[in-house]
């Protein structure tokens, strides 16, 4: 009955008798105790637990860090690509719409299972945006995330834009550096595999400082898989164009990334793109702080969490 | 919707265990990792953390801003552009010459004289060197001095692989459209016959790729004798080892053929053509005054639109003339300056204001 409700609410049962087994079976999420009254109510449900206590902890903990951390996973997911793929899209305006990649083939492939995974990967295993302590003991902490806070279309429009946002200053900003002769103390030239290569070097370290600055509880595995991502680009880019692989025909990132890293010209560009394109993320988190300290709970240090409900507009 | 539960994988409270069993517990391992209890570290992002980055961004990025621009600024560039498409231009006779080679000439003044190292550059627009089916046509281990990709090229390169039965050396599209005007720079002096810049065309590559990714294919002395059994490519004047008599420039590894090679980021683009050496410290190396620029005009752009230019510029540490990094920086430091002025405003009202806020749970 709750079920065809205007809105199609989301329903979740509890119980621990044989008598619940079809409320169980017909909620999206079900709930069973194994109690007095024997296991058939656990045997039936998607999550079950010994005791009616376990409950507080399975909802306003687990469940909040669920939610939170696979909302975010998903909209990382979409931003990370777009700002990848927006800067290819951008090139074939001035490459005659060709299809010419902008990034060598190697960086296409290995951008998002060797690159981008790990970080994203522990932050969704391990973020507790929120501790588990705080969580447990302020039931209404779990009100900011109801109706699908995280995943509804503002927070969408803001990742979207954001990506947007950086594709446009990665590609341009490369263009605009290469209006000139050249980079490099001795004049000499670079080419098509070096603007790509300095385009991607500035995507990889936005979208993992972003998740960096996103992340609210640094484990080790955090530090290890962020700043292990970033070195692992660096070491395999060195790699791949330290040597002439034999049986390859083409050879075009031979030397390509040592030699764009010896342009002081080049640094300085990749430091003021990556601050350019987290300007707005920096901005938002000063922005909502100074928003939230007008009605904040002295008690109560919440991070920014973006498109979180504000605390006193759920009900309670 | 709820889903099945297997008997066998019951917890605590199940039967009684077979004797001399211990009991089956799925029961997660009560580690820091698991119950995820991991030691951490909380950042807490108040303005007060966060105010000090934008100053500090600030007070870093406008003087490297300042040094880029005036740096930038003190570099001398001229661009002499000697397409030849409107009829004043003395070039004009070249568009459709009735004597090869085509010579033209074009005066030009230097107001301020050029001091230090000078760099010769010629410039395209309109050419899509970064077009897919462009890019890819080349044969890097051919390039690279392998013989049997020197007879039998990469299939990429086609249609520029084989000509009268023959492979071709170097094989491809890049190859193939090389550049081939030849400039050449005097001075006219007071009165006196005009001294002619000495032109220095090594140097011009990368130190990698004209050691080790370009290297002409093994075998006697004679570089002709190495590329026997292979013909130019078919826009090419002279073949690949006559390019230059100097033997180290001759061949794959000529420097002017190794630019080229290096295939551009955007149509309209520049390549590095030739070096012009300081003197000394006392004289400039290009003073001001008139110069002219004599052309041999072979290479062709006007079925295409296209453009050529000859540039002279001054190179300093951050490269050559570009406003935009030295601008970009002043700005993006002074709004984060500014920012960080208006947000401690702004923080410093609500702060004073929700003083006296009761908050009730």
């Amino acid at each position: 009955m709750v079920k065809n409700l205007k809105g199609s609410p989301i329903t979740l049962s509890i119980g621990d008798g044989a008598n619940d087994v079809s409320m169980i079976l017909e909620s999206h999420v079900g709930i069973g105790i194994k109690g007095k009254e024997g296991r058939q109510a656990a045997r039936n449900s998607d999550y079950s637990v010994p005791k009616f206590k376990h409950l507080k902890k399975l909802l306003l903990a687990h469940g909040h860090l669920y939610y939170v951390r696979i909302a975010h996973l998903v909209q990382y997911f979409f931003y990370k690509n777009l700002c990848f793929i927006l800067p290819q899209f951008l090139y074939q305006f001035f490459c005659g719409f060709s299809q010419q990649p902008l990034y060598d083939a190697a960086y296409l492939t290995m951008y998002n299972i060797c690159f981008t995974s790990l970080p994203i990967l522990a932050y969704s295993l391990l973020e507790q945006h929120i501790n588990i302590d705080t969580l447990s003991s302020d039931p209404r902490l779990y009100m900011k995330i109801s109706g699908n806070a995280m995943l509804q279309l503002a927070p969408f429009l803001y990742w979207t834009f954001l990506a947007a946002f950086e594709g446009v200053v990665f590609f341009f900003g490369t263009y605009f550096l290469f209006q000139t002769a050249s980079l490099e103390e001795n004049g000499k030239v670079y080419g098509n595999w070096t603007f790509g290569t300095i385009v991607f070097t500035v995507l990889i370290f936005t979208v993992t400082l972003k998740l960096a600055l996103d992340t609210r509880f640094w484990t080790w595995i955090n530090h290890f898989v962020i700043w292990g991502s970033l070195a692992f680009y660096v070491f395999f880019s060195f790699f791949w164009g330290g040597i002439i692989w034999p049986f390859l025909k083409q050879q075009r990132m031979y030397f390509v990334f040592a030699q764009m890293l010896s342009s002081v010209s080049t640094w300085l560009a990749i430091i003021l793109l990556i601050f350019i394109s987290l300007f707005p993320e920096i901005l938002l988190i000063v922005l909502k702080n100074v928003r939230r300290r007008s009605a904040r709970n002295p008690n109560l240090e919440l991070p920014m969490l973006l498109s979180y409900k504000h605390i006193d507009s759920g009900y309670i | 919707m709820a889903m099945n539960y297997n008997a066998k994988d019951e917890v605590d409270g199940g039967p009684p265990c077979a004797p001399g069993g211990p009991a089956k517990t799925r029961r997660p391992d009560n580690t820091a990792f698991k119950q995820q209890r991991l030691p951490a570290w909380q950042p807490i992002l108040t303005a007060g953390t966060v105010l000090p980055t934008f100053f500090i961004i600030g007070l870093i990025f406008i003087p490297i801003g300042i040094g880029i621009f005036v740096t930038s600024n003190n570099i001398r560039e001229i661009e002499i552009d000697y397409t030849g498409t409107e009829p004043s231009s003395p070039c004009n006779k070249c568009l459709s010459p009735n004597v090869t080679p085509c010579i033209c000439t074009i005066n030009f003044t230097l107001e301020k004289s050029f001091e230090g190292n000078v760099f010769m550059y010629y410039g395209l627009s309109n050419f899509y060197q970064n077009h897919r089916r462009y890019v890819k046509s080349r044969d890097d281990s051919q390039l690279n001095g392998d013989s049997s990709a020197l007879l039998n090229p990469s299939k990429e390169c086609e249609p520029y692989r084989r000509n009268e039965d023959k492979p071709i050396a170097p094989c491809g599209a890049i190859a193939n459209s090389m550049f081939n005007d030849t400039l050449e720079l005097f001075l006219i002096g007071n009165g006196s016959y005009p001294t002619p810049i000495t032109l220095k065309k090594k140097g011009i590559a990368w130190w990698t790729d004209k050691n080790v990714k370009f290297r002409n294919p093994p075998g006697g002395e004679n570089l002709q004798e190495r590329f026997k059994g292979t013909t130019k490519p078919v826009n090419w004047l002279k073949p690949v080892y006559m390019l230059d008599s100097d033997p180290d420039n001759n061949g794959f590894i000529n420097e002017d053929f190794i630019v080229w090679m290096r295939t551009a980021a955007l149509p309209t683009f520049r390549k590095l053509y030739r070096l012009i050496e300081r003197k000394s410290d006392l004289h400039p190396t290009l003073p001001a005054g008139r110069y002219y620029l004599n052309i041999t005009y072979n290479y062709p752009v006007h079925s295409f639109d296209g453009r050529k230019r000859m540039i002279l510029s001054t190179i300093s540490w951050m490269g050559g003339k570009n406003p935009f990094l030295g601008i970009a920086y002043i700005a993006i430091g002074s709004i984060s300056f500014l920012l960080g002025v208006v947000l401690l405003v702004i923080n410093h009202k609500y702060r004073n204001s929700s003083n006296t806020a009761d908050i009730t749970i």
